[in-house]
């Protein structure tokens, strides 16, 4: 198991976090949040040696101040990162063939460490290209990708795509973490919900979230 | 005129503030509602703008009726010279809108497009209409200087337009889509209170042309200023229910 960098998800997940050699899709609107997880994911993952990769659709300089927004520290230890903009290794988005190979090469790179690959261009990808073709990229990727040891957390914006492009995604994915807003009387809550995981007992519970200097605090929700 | 009409015409009044007000304060409420759940700082930073501009428009229209109306032996006290001084913020805070939009549609282009270099257009047009307020403040009228900010205001419109076409987000374009309706009842709620106010001096107000200014001013384009407001903030990001099943 690949702890998630949010204790209190890790516990909702079986105490120790994501299945290894898995892959995670985190869907929900834009602006809610979700990157705050792959930067959490990514932290955890330096702090304890694992070679990261930060595949990103934003310049690096974005990035690094959505991260510092989130009260997250990334100056000591950086992931490689893969952007348009800014990174160690570049990439064209619309050049799918050359994203793919890219990351494979990184794999192979570093196959014998464990992995972790945050991936935050899928929603540009499939306003880029046909959902038929970024299904068959994904699933090519994921399948290599799972050669070696990686966990993958991939996000999904909630609201740029038809609702059965975004169903497709998730068949392709181990697990699936949503992050919605719920309007509730006049009230808007935040809620995270284990849509579904690999090995974990599905799980129709709503979590009220938070962020805070400590991370994001998951609370059960009660109606 | 006689009792009966100029009576019709503040029970006119009376009722668009109430109206205006009532909104305002539930798009207010709705936008920082919204600001408390969104996380990443360019979208709670325009549902800032959002709530920003409708309590605004709040205290900008008490005090218009306040002085104008309720009190008029206040037109001598600085309460009114505080009020133009509020007037003249409504260009910065509409740009401020307008540049927080922009910000937020290039993040739902799946390129990344900078539409008409905006992150640098940007710096070079906020210094133009911080000049120009402040030309308007020491000339004292709306001279060429200061119809500057309403000319850089229209010439944002531009990459604003494209920027929606370009995103990928129909909550994103949605949500513009009643920015404008809020900014074109803006637009017209300005000319009429251009209007109503030199009516109030010249007696024209009770002119019929001049009492169909006052109520489009009053009555139907500031009601619509903050239902645009309301219905910009909320349409932004999707809003779920949670079913029963759940």
């Amino acid at each position: 198991m690949v702890s998630s960098g949010v204790p209190a998800l890790d516990q909702i997940l079986g105490s120790d976090g994501y299945p290894d050699k898995s892959a995670v899709l985190v869907v929900g609107p834009p602006g809610i949040g979700k990157e705050a997880l792959g930067y959490w994911f990514t932290q955890t993952g330096l702090v304890q040696g694992d070679f990261c990769l930060y595949v990103t659709r934003l310049s690096v300089r974005e990035v690094l101040q959505d991260v510092k927004g989130f009260g997250i520290d990334m100056q000591q230890k950086v992931p490689l990162w893969l952007s348009s903009d800014g990174g160690q290794i570049r990439y064209d988005v619309n050049d799918l063939a050359g994203l793919s190979f890219k990351i494979k090469e990184v794999l192979k790179q570093n196959a014998g460490r464990r992995i972790r690959i945050v991936i935050d261009v899928l929603s540009s990808l499939l306003m880029l290209n046909q959902p038929e073709t970024i299904y068959k990229f994904l699933d090519q990727l994921l399948a290599d990708a799972k050669q070696y040891d990686v966990v993958l957390l991939v996000t999904l914006e909630e609201g740029m795509h038809k609702t059965e492009v975004l169903a497709a995604m998730q068949q392709l994915f181990d697990g699936v973490v949503e992050l919605r807003l719920y309007e509730e009387g006049l009230k808007v809550i935040p809620l995270l919900r284990i849509r579904k995981m690999r090995g974990v007992p599905p799980q129709p519970g709503y979590y009220n979230f938070a962020f805070s200097k400590n991370g994001m605090v998951l609370s059960a929700y009660v109606r | 005129m006689s009792d009966s009409v100029t009576e019709l015409m503040y029970l006119f009044y009376v009722a668009g503030l109430v109206l205006a007000l009532c909104l305002a304060a539930y798009a207010a409420y709705w936008s920082f509602d919204l600001r408390r759940a969104l996380k990443v700082r360019a979208y709670s930073r325009q549902m800032l703008l959002v709530g920003s501009f409708t309590i605004y428009g709040v205290v900008l229209l008490a005090l218009f009726y306040l002085v104008y109306f309720l009190a008029p032996n206040l037109q001598n006290s600085p309460i009114l010279g505080f009020q133009s001084a509020l007037y003249i913020l409504l260009p910065p805070i509409i740009f401020a809108w307008l540049d927080s939009s922009l910000r937020v549609g290039r993040r739902s282009d799946p390129l990344l497009r900078d539409s008409f270099r905006w992150s640098k257009l940007r710096m070079v047009l906020w210094p133009l209409l911080l000049l120009s307020l402040i030309g308007y403040l020491v000339q004292g009228n709306l001279s060429v200087i200061g119809l500057l900010s309403y000319v850089i205001l229209a010439v944002s419109v531009v990459p604003l337009i494209v920027t929606a076409r370009r995103s990928g987000d129909r909550y994103y374009r949605r949500s513009l889509e009643w920015f404008g309706v809020a900014l074109a009842a803006i637009v017209t709620q300005n000319i009429g209170f251009a209007t109503l106010v030199q009516g109030l001096g010249t007696g024209i107000v009770y002119s019929p042309s001049g009492f169909i200014w006052a109520i489009l001013a009053n009555f139907v384009d500031v009601p619509i200023v903050f239902y645009g407001a309301y219905l910009c903030a909320r349409s932004l990001v999707p809003l779920n229910r949670i079913s029963l099943e759940s």
